[in-house]
């Protein structure tokens, strides 16, 4: 017997273990997670309402503080959950955390099977949700609104935000999903883009006794005093220009005149250009060239990681880099602490305008989708007509009046607590953003510049204001003017972009850094040409047109 | 010195001092070169996070900081993920050592018919997956998904251990085994009362195997579950340190500030964390060495 007992003992062992898995597993897998909200009613007995259930599949927020799943402590929660609530909506959340969302999502929609109704699908690429749409995975809306909505979502997308509607609607003239809408105006009605532009240390400037450069001449001087003159004060030339010269989004590129990507929008001209073409492109590399050679620019980050360039911030080596015009998130990451100023455009040839790089002030990103296994389609719609509100909008963005924001003097939303999101937290006094966009709830935004500007050095906002109205101007966000490709398009954008993105990055940093010259200019030109440059020039082209015709 | 060479001719073959202090010195360096990044990487946990971000530590921590590990200790989802870790780890080693040794044995009886074709099918998916789709719907279809069965179940039959086990099991003399027979004993207690007792070696082989194989994984975890709260530690640890690698020019000027934020405040964290997690596997290593070695021979001989 006693030979026995050892492995009757592990067996058991096994037994119990497989006993406890099962235990714990019927506690975790009920509605796929935590965040599930049960209701015993099945109706709303205040308007004689039928309830509508729904499942919402979506990632959950990656903020470390204020937490979806703490929302009941939040007073935006309650406002919010009152409105589901009358609008007879029972929502059974299925959030999976952020990092993980992608690979879930792709395998959940490529399987097909138990699909929620409505599904945050932003992680999937253009080619995938076309082919979701084709295969009747994902629902048109539009017959949808036509037949169900009550005026909300047609009132934001066609009134509030116009721009929405171009963004989102399918070559086939459907529209496959819902999206976040932001628009940022200021004093009230004007349009706000926010630019990205070449920060310059201020504080080195103010030390050294220089003068904020006019011109892209006197700007690559005030790099080369920077480091002649030690002004991080270590004892060494190690102050340096960030940039990363293998793509044209640097805001360098924009003061010769250059667009922001391998094909840009010009959207005051209705033009798609290449940077290629355009007149400023050698003088660039050339401009370029002499950076790299004086030491200024520095190479040994071209290409790297956030890491590392955050390595060069915080050692108080970065004279310059491209960033937001409103940006305070990087000087306190500086050892010693430092001010950045953010540069207007700067003249770099003669008879060519310097450019400025802008976020556009309407955006229209993510994707929210309703799916076939949805069989409360008129609750589904219900739930976007609440998000589609202006009270929602109010609550999203800015909380609520007294608690998370006020209006100033000229009628203008602030935000009231200007303290870090742990200290929101504890206080619950979180925006609807914070605490739930992105996640299956839609962003919808009416942001203003008045708020911006509030706690920003002068110097920064003169910057801000000046920008407002210039001209010309390119956009960060290219794609955001172009219209959904249709499959062909798709196809063949894909196809040129894999060899084309590769040799022109190439190409551009080995010219920047001098290892090809500027003499065999043609041979470049018709290599870019063989790899499909014209051809992507003209599709973008349609599809600007198409953008732009879509009322 | 010619005197001494007549002496004593072998004394540079055999223990000279100077080949000793060159090869200890070699193995010292080789030490050396080996445990350095778990020491950086423990001297980066503690030290402060500025200092980590401008990858300034390099011998000794610079700055003290022990809220890293007060973060990681006071957060409730950490405690999960480790005890979701040592039910997969206890779960799938056990499971493992019992397939392994009656997925085994079978294929050691002689009188099995078409036993060669057995082995050679066996060996098919050694080399051959289904790939990630079909194994999802596998596994969806089967009622697995988001369940802790669905790390537990696919991984509980290991090849590889099969036939380890079973090239142990045929070093055992025949004789042995007959005797046992004409004893009156089953096929059975064959197995459990003569063979398993001594094939403690080759057990304990597969057992530190599965340990460190599960304790390793995220994998699947990634694929198969969703909810957070069954999550092992590892894929806790893959959460932080892809949080922090956000591609900044996909956001806009709101999203960035807390992008921005994020990503410094997990530089330091992910060290942290990093040393949580290996800590208990680094110390039973050493306890298990010795079988570590007998399992790369036993798996060198696979007929």
């Amino acid at each position: 017997m006693k030979k026995w007992k050892k492995p009757f003992v592990s067996a058991m062992m096994a037994m119990v273990l497989i006993a406890s898995v099962t235990a714990c597993n019927s506690g975790g897998s009920n509605g796929g997670g935590a965040d599930s909200k049960k209701e015993e009613a099945d109706g709303n007995p205040e308007t004689g309402q039928k309830t509508g259930k729904l499942r919402l599949l979506g990632p959950a927020g990656s903020n470390k503080y204020i937490k979806f799943e703490d929302r009941e402590k939040y007073p935006v929660w309650k406002e919010v959950d009152k409105m589901l609530t009358d609008a007879g909506l029972q929502l059974d959340y299925e959030l999976v955390p952020a990092e993980q969302y992608k690979v879930t999502i792709q395998t959940r929609m490529a399987s097909g099977s138990s699909l929620p109704d409505i599904v945050n699908i932003s992680a999937l690429d253009n080619t995938t949700v076309l082919n979701l749409a084709k295969q009747g995975v994902l629902l048109d809306l539009n017959p949808l609104i036509e037949k169900y909505s009550n005026g909300n979502i047609k009132k934001m997308y066609n009134e509030e935000m116009p721009f929405a509607k171009k963004s989102t609607t399918s070559p086939d003239g459907n529209m496959y999903w819902f999206s976040n809408l932001h628009k940022k105006t200021y004093q009230g009605n004007i349009p706000a883009p926010v630019s990205l532009t070449m920060l310059l240390r201020k504080d080195w400037l103010d030390k050294l006794n220089l003068p904020v450069p006019k011109t892209a001449e006197e700007y690559s001087q005030t790099l080369k005093a920077f480091r002649e003159k030690d002004a991080n004060g270590n004892g060494k030339q190690d102050e340096v220009l960030v940039y990363d010269p293998s793509a044209f989004n640097g805001a360098i590129a924009q003061w010769f005149g250059l667009g922001t990507d391998i094909t840009a929008v010009d959207v005051e001209n209705k033009k798609v250009v290449s940077p290629w073409y355009q007149d400023g492109i050698k003088d660039y590399f050339r401009y370029l060239q002499q950076l790299v050679k004086e030491g200024v620019l520095d190479t040994s980050l071209i290409g790297a990681t956030g890491e590392q360039k955050q390595q060069k911030m915080t050692e108080n080596q970065v004279a310059s880099l491209t960033d937001y015009n409103l940006e305070t998130y990087q000087e306190p990451t500086i050892n010693g602490g430092g001010e950045f100023l953010p540069l207007m455009p700067l003249q770099a040839v003669d008879n060519i305008t310097p450019a400025a790089q802008l976020e556009p002030p309407f955006l229209v990103w993510q994707k929210y989708a309703i799916t076939k296994d949805c069989k409360d389609v008129e609750a589904a719609i219900k739930f976007f007509d609440t998000i589609y509100s202006e009270k929602y909008a109010d609550l999203l963005y800015w909380g609520i009046e007294g608690q998370t924001y006020k209006k100033d003097a000229n009628g203008a939303k602030v935000y009231i607590n200007n303290v870090s999101e742990e200290e929101l937290a504890k206080m619950g006094q979180a925006t609807g953003r914070q605490l739930f966009g992105d996640t299956v709830f839609p962003r919808v935004q009416f942001a203003n510049l008045e708020f911006e500007l509030i706690d920003k050095p002068q110097h920064k906002i003169d910057n801000e204001l000046n920008i407002l109205n210039y001209k010309p101007y390119f956009v960060n966000m290219n794609d955001m003017y172009l219209a959904i490709p249709d499959d062909q398009q798709l196809e063949k954008k894909t196809k040129i972009l894999t060899n084309l993105t590769t040799y022109s990055q190439e190409l551009a940093t080995k010219l920047a850094l001098g290892q090809k010259s500027l003499d065999n200019w043609d041979q470049y030109i018709s290599e870019l040409k063989k790899l499909g440059l014209d051809d992507l020039i003209e599709i973008n082209q349609q599809l600007l047109d198409r953008y732009n015709s879509i009322q | 010195m010619a005197a001494s060479v007549r002496r004593n001719p072998n004394k540079i073959k055999q223990g000279s001092v100077a080949v000793d202090i060159v090869l200890y010195a070699l193995a010292l360096f080789i030490c050396l070169i080996t445990l350095y990044p778990f020491y950086l990487v423990v001297i980066m946990s503690i030290s402060s996070p500025t200092e980590v971000a401008a990858m300034n530590v390099f011998w000794y921590p610079k700055g003290f900081f022990l809220d890293s590990y007060k973060l990681i200790v006071s957060d409730t989802k950490m405690w999960w993920a480790y005890s979701n870790t040592l039910i997969y780890v206890a779960a799938g080693t056990l499971l493992n050592c019992l397939t392994a040794v009656l997925g085994a044995y079978p294929l050691t009886v002689r009188t099995l018919k078409g036993r060669k074709w057995l082995v050679a099918f066996l060996l098919i998916p050694m080399y051959f997956g289904g790939g990630l789709i079909p194994s999802y719907l596998l596994v969806n279809k089967l009622g697995l998904y988001n369940t802790m069965f669905a790390v537990i179940i696919p991984g509980m039959v290991s090849i590889w251990n099969i036939i380890l086990v079973r090239t142990f099991f045929t070093t055992i003399p025949d004789g042995l085994k007959e005797s046992a027979f004409i004893d009156g004993a089953s096929h059975l207690q064959l197995l459990f009362r003569v063979i398993l007792p001594i094939s403690k070696p080759i057990l304990a082989v597969i057992a530190i195997y599965s340990v460190v194989g599960i304790w390793n994984s995220w994998f699947d975890a990634l694929v198969y579950l969703p909810n957070e709260k069954l999550h092992p530690l590892q894929m806790y640890l893959y959460r932080v340190v892809v949080q922090q690698s956000v591609d900044l020019k996909m956001l806009s000027l709101e999203d960035t500030k807390n992008a921005v934020a994020n990503m410094l405040s997990n530089i330091q964290l992910k060290y942290a964390i990093i040393v949580f997690t290996t800590l208990p596997v680094i110390f039973t290593y050493p306890f298990f060495q010795k079988y570590f070695i007998k399992g790369a021979l036993l798996g060198s001989l696979k007929e």
